[in-house]
């Protein structure tokens, strides 16, 4: 499903401030897995998932979603095949635009954009029982503009925008981190609820150690670019946050943002 | 890469420029020809120093080169234009226009420059340098206001449009103001200071005024249709020199300014043959004929008839 | 004193209908700036490039015999070009937009000259432009055709844009200059998207150029000085009129209101009884000071009657 083979990506090569963000990370996910990421920060996980969705070109290694090799795929194209939620709730959408336009543009990907009508009354009718499966009364407001609506409903509306089109990999990047305790609890429930029921192949970055073990069947460490502790089902499930704190200490990681609960 | 690049795209710049520069100045005289914009005026001016000094050459047995620049009426092209001239080492440069002229004199005191179309040479500081010489242009500016006076018997009050940033139109107005107050006539300024305001300051001339007159200005004279144009109660539109008429002006007493260049060339002829030019040669007035240039349309619109427009030429001198 | 008032009065009425013309007419250049700068949110500066060559494609085509309709046809699609060029420069090269749009400008300068043989300016006077066609064909004064010529082809560009930007493809435009970021994570190509949008901002001020060469009867290379400052100015002010959260059509009509109220404030400092004429942009900027105000003062009384309420 996803195949990514000895990826390293080097930043600023050859100057003072050169950083090896990944070095020779392999890893392999099978349709349906839900993988957490944590690590110190630094470690490179941003950069992985920023390499996954193509926005930075890698120096070596390749990376192969499908069977199809995506390594020297343009962003834009591999937007097809991965999608993401941001960090920021105010980066996944378009703020001046309608809640069905952000929609429509969504349920768009990886076709053509060509002179036809963007939101057609058929469109705006399958949007809105789209929106209404998130439960929180957004598809009453079709189109209000998004930058009337708070952080949560905007990272909700990114992630339904991210998982519409049944993506074949969907990236969250800490993307509750930014919330408040409950509406990043909302958030996470509604990431459970959507990747369940369509068996998404997930990748989630998350500081926090005890989502990392409640959600997902994988969980990965990272650390200086490389995986350095990986656990699966029940092994995973059977972990403790104290078991992955003395992990990162075994490793020499202080991490400063590190939440205990 | 890029740097390498770079590099070689200069280096390739500056060998070509070598080579253009090296090719130049194999004649037997050189002249650098700096023309202000692409006027009818201007046009003249150069059509009449370059044959008169062509003429002269043939006779000397000399060839002669002239290296011809166009500012496009762009004041921030001048600058550059006069440091390539200048750096050509010609024999002498014609300025044609005060911004080329004044721009020359500043930066060269050992190449002789020759200014043509300056309409206020001791204001704008040419008098004094030891290497400037050149003729101006300066209109016979009373003499169009009574123009003015003839066309319309009833003028009472008369517009002035011109460029408030061209000195030669300020000194111009200036002129123009003093004969209106003997003649005991009203005047008004109009002043733009960029081609996009003209038609809607031309728009928001009244009908309370008898006539426009537009001085020797190179901006007005660029844009001179657009004041046709605009001019939507056909006020009469007198202009400083016939160049102007062809766009919509409606009549004038002009400058010749082919004899004008012809005039300067005359210095030129001086300076090349090794003689003496005396301080009241240096710089010289125009010399020759007034011309009376009325357009058909204008002749209608003022309903003058044929006679009237010989008296006219009679009184003007032709 | 009396005397004085009664003249500038009917000296501002009888000026309200040039005021409205090139308003109107200058309207479509800010048309063409608020899809740069507002929709996709692109520094574009080459405008006054390109409003010129718009002028002076349609003069010399006009002059040489072509038909008006053809030559306008030509002007935009020249202007597009050039925009279209631009932002290859902006997306391909990676030259940061605000010098795309000098360095085009600059290009279209020589390029301007270059199209009038080297003259400086080209003359459309009694030559057979729109407006003079139908003015002779209509036998109606040329001011009046003035305004009903520009308010139909600000009405059709408004239109126009309208529509496109509710298509699939004006959409992802919308998106790329609201969030870039979103555009290409949703698989849009921005680049191509941003070369289309400058393409079509720049053949409306081709567009533009092409009217106001005909309505001035001349084009000249520096016929657009100032273009894009006028065209903010004519954006802001529109802004400033209207509250804020109007529907995309409403937005697009008040940036042509916008240029209109620009033009008539012009205008009034033009007529003010004790001004010389190079003090009308200080009494123009002292205008839009007073109007800016009105606005807020309105908007903070809004606010306290809410309060109070």
């Amino acid at each position: 499903m996803l195949d990514i083979k000895n990826l390293t990506k080097v930043f600023g090569k050859g100057t003072v401030n050169e950083k090896v963000a990944l070095t020779n990370l392999s890893l392999h996910l099978n349709e349906g897995d839900f993988v957490t990421v944590i690590g110190g920060n630094g470690a490179g996980k941003s950069t992985l998932l920023n390499c996954i969705a193509g926005v930075f070109a890698v120096d070596e290694g390749s990376i192969t979603i499908n069977g199809m090799d995506v390594t020297k795929m343009p962003e834009h194209k591999r937007a097809r095949f991965v999608s993401r939620v941001f960090q920021d709730p105010l980066l996944g959408t378009a703020a001046d635009m309608q809640i069905e336009e952000n929609l429509a543009i969504a349920s768009q990907r990886g076709q053509r954009r060509g002179l036809g009508w963007n939101v057609t009354k058929k469109d705006s009718q399958h949007l809105k029982e789209v929106v209404a499966t998130l439960g929180l009364g957004l598809e009453n407001r079709m189109t209000t503009k998004v930058n009337l609506l708070s952080g949560g409903q905007r990272q909700a509306l990114t992630l339904l925008m991210a998982t519409m089109n049944k993506p074949s990999i969907l990236l969250l990047d800490e993307h509750t981190a930014a919330l408040d305790p409950k509406t990043a609890q909302k958030v996470l429930d509604l990431t459970r609820k959507i990747t369940t029921e369509n068996n998404q192949t997930t990748i989630m970055i998350t500081h926090n150690m005890k989502d990392a073990i409640t959600y997902g069947n994988k969980l990965i460490m990272m650390s200086d670019g490389k995986i350095i502790f990986q656990a699966e089902g029940e092994q995973k499930q059977k972990l403790t946050v104290a078991d992955l704190l003395e992990k990162f200490q075994q490793i020499g990681d202080e991490n400063d943002r590190i939440l205990l609960s | 890469m890029k740097k390498l690049f770079a590099i070689v795209i200069v280096a390739t710049l500056l060998a070509v420029s070598i080579v253009i520069l090296v090719g130049c100045n194999q004649a037997d005289i050189n002249v650098e020809i700096i023309q202000f914009g692409n006027f009818d005026a201007l046009n003249s001016a150069a059509e009449g120093f370059t044959q008169r000094l062509e003429d002269w050459a043939n006779e000397q047995g000399k060839t002669i080169h002239f290296e011809e620049r166009n500012a496009n009426a762009t004041a921030s092209n001048v600058a550059p234009s006069v440091q390539s001239a200048i750096a050509n080492q010609p024999d002498l440069i014609y300025a044609i226009a005060t911004p080329c002229a004044v721009n020359a004199a500043g930066n060269t005191t050992d190449i002789p420059v020759l200014y043509t179309a300056v309409t206020n040479p001791t204001g704008e500081g040419l008098v004094g340098q030891d290497n400037v010489y050149g003729t101006s242009d300066m209109n016979p500016v009373a003499l169009q206001i009574e123009l003015i006076k003839d066309l319309v018997p009833n003028v009472k009050k008369i517009a002035f449009l011109f460029c408030s940033s061209e000195t030669n139109s300020v000194v111009q107005v200036g002129m123009a103001k003093v004969q209106c107050a003997l003649m005991k006539i009203d005047t008004k300024d109009f002043a733009v200071s960029s081609a996009s305001e003209i038609a809607q300051v031309v728009a928001s001339i009244g009908e309370d005024f008898d006539a426009i007159y537009i001085p020797t200005d190179n901006m007005l004279a660029n844009s001179i249709s657009t004041v046709a144009s605009a001019n939507t109660h056909n006020i009469p539109l007198i202009v400083g020199e016939a160049g102007m008429i062809a766009g919509g002006g409606w009549a004038t007493l002009s400058i010749n300014y082919k004899l004008l260049g012809a005039q300067t060339a005359e210095i030129a002829i001086k300076l090349l043959s090794g003689q003496q030019v005396s301080d009241a040669e240096r710089h010289q007035m125009y010399k020759g004929a007034l011309e009376l240039v009325i357009s058909e349309d204008a002749k209608t619109a003022l309903g003058l008839t044929s006679e009237q427009v010989t008296a006219l030429q009679q009184k003007y001198g032709e | 004193m009396l005397n004085l008032l009664n003249v500038t009065f009917m000296g501002i009425l009888r000026l309200i209908p040039s005021g409205i013309g090139e308003g109107l007419a200058w309207g479509i250049l800010a048309l063409g700036v608020y899809i740069s700068f507002r929709v996709l949110d692109v520094a574009d500066m080459s405008v006054d490039g390109t409003l010129a060559l718009g002028g002076v494609v349609t003069a010399v085509l006009v002059a040489n015999g072509t038909n008006v309709v053809l030559a306008i046809l030509i002007s935009v699609i020249s202007g597009a070009v050039a925009g279209a060029i631009t932002g290859l420069m902006h997306t391909k090269l990676k030259i940061p937009a605000i010098l795309s749009g000098i360095l085009m400008m600059f290009a279209l300068y020589s390029v301007n000259i270059h199209i009038m043989s080297g003259k400086s300016n080209v003359s459309l006077l009694k030559q057979p432009t729109l407006l003079n066609l139908l003015s002779d064909w209509l036998q109606i004064d040329r001011s009046v055709i003035n305004i009903i010529v520009f308010a139909l082809f600000a009405a059709l560009v408004i239109a126009a844009i309208y529509w496109f930007f509710g298509t699939k493809l004006g959409s992802a435009i919308r998106a790329t200059g609201c969030n870039l970021q979103m555009a290409r994570a949703q698989g849009i190509d921005t680049d191509s998207k941003v070369i289309i949008g400058l393409a079509i901002s720049n053949g409306l001020a081709a567009l533009a150029g092409s009217l106001i060469a005909q309505k001035d009867s001349n084009a000249t290379v520096d016929m657009a000085s100032g273009a894009i400052v006028i065209g903010l100015a004519s954006i802001v002010i529109g802004e400033l009129i209207f509250k804020k959260n109007l529907p995309f059509w409403a937005k697009l009509a008040g940036v042509i209101v916008g240029s209109i109220i620009y033009r008539l404030i012009i205008m009034l400092a033009l007529q003010m009884p004790f001004a010389e004429t190079y003090d009308m942009k200080l009494i123009t900027a002292i205008l839009l000071v007073l109007a800016m105000s009105v606005t807020v003062i309105k908007k903070r009384h809004h606010k306290k009657e809410a309060k109070h309420a």
